[in-house]
């Protein structure tokens, strides 16, 4: 049985995700959304929109 | 460890069979909350090999937690905690596994403190944003790490899809729940979902895996800790829905670990604000955790920037005004 190589998933992404994959977020508790990090140099009409969920936990 | 017989097996338990294939972590846990996500938990936790584990839940078994639960239909109407309890010991008697049907907001403050104090991780697994809070302070004043699971859930399809792990440390080496959970005042959480999309024992299995490095900092596997990404985001197998796919930019089973800023002003449970505590983050190394990736940037208040150069215009235009006296 062969190694797996470390990188297949990472070679099957298109260039788009790979970038999007490396972007860094944060939380903001204000408003309970995940919010991406500004890139220098990103265009501020291709920022990730905020992601909201609410939070639940199972009983 | 006694060696007690198997009921099936007349093999005895011992100490370097068990471990034979799983080097064992230990240490004492709290776990607050024996549902779906906590009671996966204290199982796992039980697995590797922590003890003892006190679990606290008020809630009894219903027929409709069976299928999200490790307990089953022989335990239906018996408190969680204890027959979870029950459960562990009988399966893992390696593990002093210890169960309270109690809600821990209601306990008695002796009660509460003495079960805090002796354990070296607290998990908090409720459904209850009040339960949570009065973990993280316990947490805070008895100076020990804590873990907060929990499942985010679409607010339009009503899903579960995404899990969520919070880690913290005491003495605002990290933010503490409260920094991370203020809207979480505003009460918009949902309280029923229609299905879970995201394994449970996923998340339950990553929380172990938390709790394992916290109580174990030396360990290899506290390389997943991280304190400038306080908070691990879980997507399971299922096909990303538009919701959340700015997150999870690809198909399939992924984790991404988020920043947790402090606050903008004074926590008002860990104290811990932007401008301060983010320089005693970076620069407490007395945790025995990995430094943190990439380097936080020291940041001064901008105020006392302020204050300072205006002090430093004042004093020169005085030296000037003096020197143009005396000339
Ligand atoms: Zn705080």
């Amino acid at each position: 049985m062969g190694a797996a190589p470390n990188s297949l998933q990472q070679a099957e992404l298109t260039e788009e995700q790979a970038r999007e994959k490396e972007r860094e977020w944060f939380l903001d508790a204000e408003t309970g959304e995940l919010k991406p990090d500004e890139r220098p140099g990103d265009d501020p009409r291709s920022q990730p929109r905020p992601v909201r969920a609410a939070r639940w936990t199972f009983d | 460890m006694d060696l007690r017989l198997t009921e099936r097996s007349a093999e005895p338990l011992t100490e370097d069979r068990v471990w034979a294939r799983h080097p064992r972590r230990t240490g004492a846990v709290l776990i607050v909350g024996a549902g779906a996500v906590g009671g996966f938990v204290a199982e796992e936790l039980a697995r590797i090999g922590f003890s003892p584990l006190h679990l606290v839940d008020p809630d009894t078994l219903a027929l409709e937690n069976i299928v999200r639960h490790p307990l089953g239909a022989p335990e239906l109407g018996q408190p969680k905690a204890t027959a979870l309890a029950g459960r562990i010991r009988r399966d893992f008697p390696s593990c002093a596994a210890v169960g309270h049907c109690a809600d821990f907001t209601a306990l008695p403050d002796e009660e509460r403190w003495s079960l805090v104090r002796w354990a070296d991780v607290l998990v908090a697994a409720t459904d209850s944003a009040a339960c949570q809070r009065a973990v993280n302070k316990a947490a805070l004043m008895a100076g020990r790490p804590a873990v907060f699971p929990a499942v985010w859930v679409d607010p339009r399809i009503r899903d579960a899809e995404v899990g969520e792990i919070l880690w913290t440390l005491p003495g605002r080496r990290t933010p503490c729940y409260e920094c991370a959970a203020a809207f979480r005042r505003a009460a918009s959480d949902t309280q029923a979902a229609r299905g879970a999309r995201v394994d449970i024992q996923l998340i339950a299995l990553a929380t172990a895996q938390v709790v394992t490095a916290l109580a174990h900092p030396d360990d290899a596997r506290s390389a997943l800790l991280d304190r400038r990404h306080t908070a691990i985001y879980l997507h399971g197998f299922t096909p990303t829905s538009p919701g959340v796919e700015a997150v999870f930019p690809t198909d399939g089973l992924s984790s991404r670990s988020v920043r947790v800023p402090f606050p903008p002003r004074p926590c008002p449970v860990c104290r811990g604000w932007r401008y301060v505590a983010s320089t005693d983050a970076s620069a407490g190394r007395d945790d025995g955790l990995p430094p943190p990736r990439g380097g936080a940037q020291p940041r001064w208040p901008v105020g006392a920037v302020l204050t300072a150069v205006l002090l430093l215009v004042t004093v020169l235009f005085v030296v000037s005004l003096a020197q143009s006296t005396h000339s």
